[in-house]
């Protein structure tokens, strides 16, 4: 229960504010009742000074003339018409005292000790047990001197009753506690009125975020407030008024893109539709676009293997010429003779047959492989040097071969040595460009249990970092424009990893660039490997 | 004694009532009343509230009821007795002694007529204090003597003892002083500023029950017989029966209402009885005697 009502921002406001103002009419009333207290003991302070003032003014004469009858009567007098005076002490020093009390006086021989204790300078007053009657309660004792030109005659004592002062403090706690109550009440009401004047629109704001919360962004809140409150209810009209018109926004941009999306929809279903169809036709301008790569490509290695032709036929074509020249001089010279012509014949026909044989080697080069087969790795490389050898030489390339005899390799070997010649050109033209003192491309070939490796490492210095990621990318080259096509490692990359199931890929070595092919073997090729390992 | 002016009030009490009647029937005539007391004859008790009790009188009943009332208080009773004898008085407050000492005047003017008590107790004795020392009364010749002054009633006994003892009046026999009241002449007493004091049984009474003590310095020597110590409040014969029948349903009344209670306790009136003139003389009769004991007495000195 407690919890529910401290839940509530009301009832927190409410008690909060209603339990700070009893602790502080607390305090106020606690003091205001000390105080009152006070003032109650000076007022009978002041009442007891009063009377003893008017019976020392009336009783002086009788007092020095030693009148006691008139003193008795006097006293009894106002003891008469004060009765909350208990008693009234006439004590003359060194001398007897009269005490007189509601109807009833007596002579006293001598004071109580306690009611002498009083009887020192000037006028005292204290809360003591009536000395005169034990059978009574305590008394407000006041003790006041009487001096008469001088001379200290005596002292008047007066006790009045303690109930007149109980009375006192009550009549003032009742009306302290009436006032308190009356004052608590009215405060109360006017803690839940202003309670209620700070809570409501808090609420009526806290009823209203709920409402939007359920998505009625229409709410508003009616305040004509002018204080903060106020200002916040207007910001959360405006707020709902903003909101109201963003969701109006959204709604209307949802419907346009549900329409759009309804649209797309239809447009994806129709795509769908067609999709098999347009991804044949985009498999085949693939394909088209791949064996026009190829065929680029070849046509490149034509032109590379054209130049290389020319290179091989060079040296044959100068000593056809030298021998055309030296059978001219031997015309002149007369040393043509049947020996000299078969000699010439000889050497003629065997320039023109290393002519042919190069013919053929690129022959066969450009014919292309109808069908997979094994074939020797050394064997292959041997033969792609030999086409090479020529423009090689011309550039001072020294090719350092490191192949182990007898690796075979299951695939396409004119695509292998393509693969090979498209690296080595590569090599060669790094090497060009970078122009070393000793230009060298090391050829190796070595196996594992899985693969045969071909590695070709030059010593150009290696590919810019940056770029060796992207070299086997299409139309990627780092050569001048016109001189490279950006195709051939993109077209050896495919050839090895998608006709010979191989990989290809290359990084930097110390002196240069290092190439490595490794071919998988098949089943058989790693069986062979096993068992010949086994023997060793 | 006390009770012997109560008749103050009394009188006042009649008017205020007699005014509901009155202004009934006599709205357009205002009634005239005059009051006459003798001043020693106002008990002291009364005389601290006759203010307080005439402006009672005046502003509640006589304002009220169209009556307008004179207070005549004089010392010289007798200027006031032939005032009520001419009927320039209508009403005559006193005490029995005085009545006494004019009874033979005023027996024949004397109608309407009151006894009036402060208390039920119809008779009062006096007694003689002394001291303890001695207790015969004759011992007593020339001492100082305290009693109230005015009081008719103690002078009287201590006259008629002093006659008795020394057969000489007190005054000549004794050193009186006079106090305002009988309390004063015992505590006197008591305190050895006088030989002799003679004040009401009852005051004595009073005066040991407030101090057991007293009994010790103080000696009864004597106690007078019972006398009468009403208050007389008359009014004169001529006065029309209207009037006096107005009167009489106003002294209903006024022990009836709230108005007339509290004017009975501010002027301290116990009881209150009418009487015919003509009875008073049995009241009176010790006074009778004393009159005519001193007047005896005086004829022998001459």
């Amino acid at each position: 229960m407690i919890r529910f009502f401290f839940k509530k921002l009301f009832y927190q406001v409410y008690f909060s504010i209603t339990i700070i103002m009893v602790v502080m009419m607390t305090f106020i009333g606690y003091f205001v009742l000390k105080e009152q207290e006070k003032s109650i003991l000076e007022v009978m302070r002041t009442q007891a000074l009063t009377i003893a003032k008017s019976i020392e003014l009336v009783s002086a004469d009788a007092m020095v003339g030693n009148d006691q009858s008139f003193l008795v009567e006097h006293n009894l007098n106002v003891l008469e018409k004060s009765p909350i005076i208990e008693f009234i002490v006439v004590s003359q020093n060194d001398g007897e005292s009269l005490l007189i009390e509601q109807e009833h006086w007596q002579v006293l021989d001598h004071l109580s000790a306690e009611a002498k204790a009083l009887e020192k300078d000037g006028e005292e007053d204290s809360i003591i047990k009536n000395p005169y009657d034990s059978s009574k309660d305590e008394s407000y004792y006041y003790v006041y001197p009487l001096n008469f030109d001088g001379i200290a005659w005596g002292w008047i004592h007066i006790g009045f009753k303690l109930d007149v002062l109980d009375n006192a403090y009550k009549t003032m706690y009742l009306k302290m506690f009436l006032l308190f109550t009356f004052v608590f009440i009215i405060i109360s009401i006017a803690i839940f009125f202003v309670t209620k004047q700070i809570v409501n629109p808090i609420i009526a704001l806290s009823h209203a975020t709920k409402e939007m919360t359920r998505g009625e962004l229409e709410v508003q809140l009616i305040s004509e407030r002018a204080d903060e409150i106020g200002e916040l209810t207007q910001n959360f009209n405006i707020m709902a008024q903003g909101l109201s018109k963003i969701q109006n926004e959204l709604k209307n941009t949802n419907a346009m893109l549900e329409e759009k999306v309804a649209l797309r929809t239809r447009e994806l279903e129709e795509i769908n539709k067609t999709l098999d169809h347009r991804v044949q036709v985009e498999i085949a301008h693939r394909r088209e676009q791949e064996q026009i790569l190829i065929q680029q490509s070849r046509f490149a290695a034509m032109g590379e293997m054209i130049g290389n032709i020319a290179h091989q036929w060079r040296q044959p074509l100068n000593a056809l010429a030298l021998l055309l020249q030296n059978i001219s001089i031997a015309y002149e010279t007369g040393r043509m003779d049947a020996a000299f012509i078969s000699r010439v014949n000889e050497k003629g026909l065997l320039l023109t047959n290393t002519m042919s044989t190069t013919i053929d080697d690129f022959r066969n080069f450009f014919k292309p492989n109808r069908e997979k087969e094994f074939f020797s790795v050394d064997e292959q490389i041997d033969k792609t040097l030999a086409m090479l050898q020529a423009s090689l030489d011309t550039n001072l390339i020294e090719v350092k071969r490191d192949l182990k005899p007898d690796l075979k390799i299951y695939g396409f070997a004119n695509e292998f040595t393509q693969v090979i010649i498209n690296i080595l050109n590569n090599a060669k033209d790094a090497l060009i460009e970078n122009k070393q003192e000793r230009c060298t491309i090391c050829i190796k070939s070595y196996e594992d249990s899985s693969y045969v490796y071909v590695t070709i490492l030059d010593n150009a210095g290696g590919i810019d970092d940056a770029v060796i990621d992207k070299i086997f990318d299409p139309y990627f080259t780092t050569k001048d424009q016109g001189k490279g096509t950006g195709i051939g490692l993109y077209m050896s990359k495919a050839i090895i990893e998608n006709n010979i199931h191989g990989k290809l890929y290359v990084k930097n070595e110390a002196q240069g660039a290092l190439f490595t092919i490794a071919i998988e073997k098949n089943d058989t090729q790693k069986s062979s490997f096993n068992t010949s390992k086994e023997k060793k | 004694m006390l009770s012997s002016l109560k008749f103050l009030l009394f009188f006042s009490l009649i008017f205020a009532f007699a005014n509901v009647s009155l202004a009934a029937e006599e709205e357009e005539k205002k009634m005239s009343v005059r009051l006459g007391y003798i001043l020693k004859d106002i008990p002291y008790v009364v005389k601290r509230d006759l203010q307080l009790g005439f402006d009672f009188v005046t502003d509640r009943f006589a304002k009220k009821y169209n009556v307008e009332v004179t207070l005549h208080i004089d010392e010289d009773e007798k200027k006031l007795i032939t005032m009520f004898e001419e009927e320039k008085l209508e009403y005559l407050g006193l005490r029995m002694c005085t009545l006494a000492k004019y009874y033979d005047l005023l027996s024949s003017s004397m109608g309407y007529t009151y006894l009036s008590s402060t208390n039920e107790n119809l008779q009062e004795r006096y007694v003689m204090l002394a001291t303890s020392e001695s207790a015969e009364a004759k011992s007593y010749l020339g001492k100082k003597v305290v009693m109230q002054e005015d009081e008719c009633n103690a002078i009287m006994y201590a006259d008629m003892t002093s006659i008795k003892y020394f057969n000489v009046r007190y005054f000549e026999t004794l050193d009186v002083e006079y106090v305002q009241n009988p309390n004063r002449a015992i505590l006197k007493r008591f305190f050895k500023q006088a030989d002799i004091a003679f004040v009401p049984e009852k005051s004595w009474e009073l005066a040991k029950s407030m101090n057991p003590a007293m009994e010790n310095n103080v000696k009864l020597v004597e106690t007078s017989p019972a006398i009468f110590t009403y208050g007389i409040e008359t009014y004169h014969k001529n006065l029309p029966a209207s009037e006096v029948a107005v009167i009489k349903q106003s002294d209903k009344d006024l022990q009836d209402t709230e108005d007339g209670k509290q004017l009975l306790t501010i002027m301290k009136i116990g009881m209150r009885s009418q009487v015919q003139p003509q009875e008073l003389r049995a009241y009176i009769k010790p006074y009778l005697e004393y009159q005519k004991e001193i007047k005896h007495f005086a004829e022998q000195a001459q």
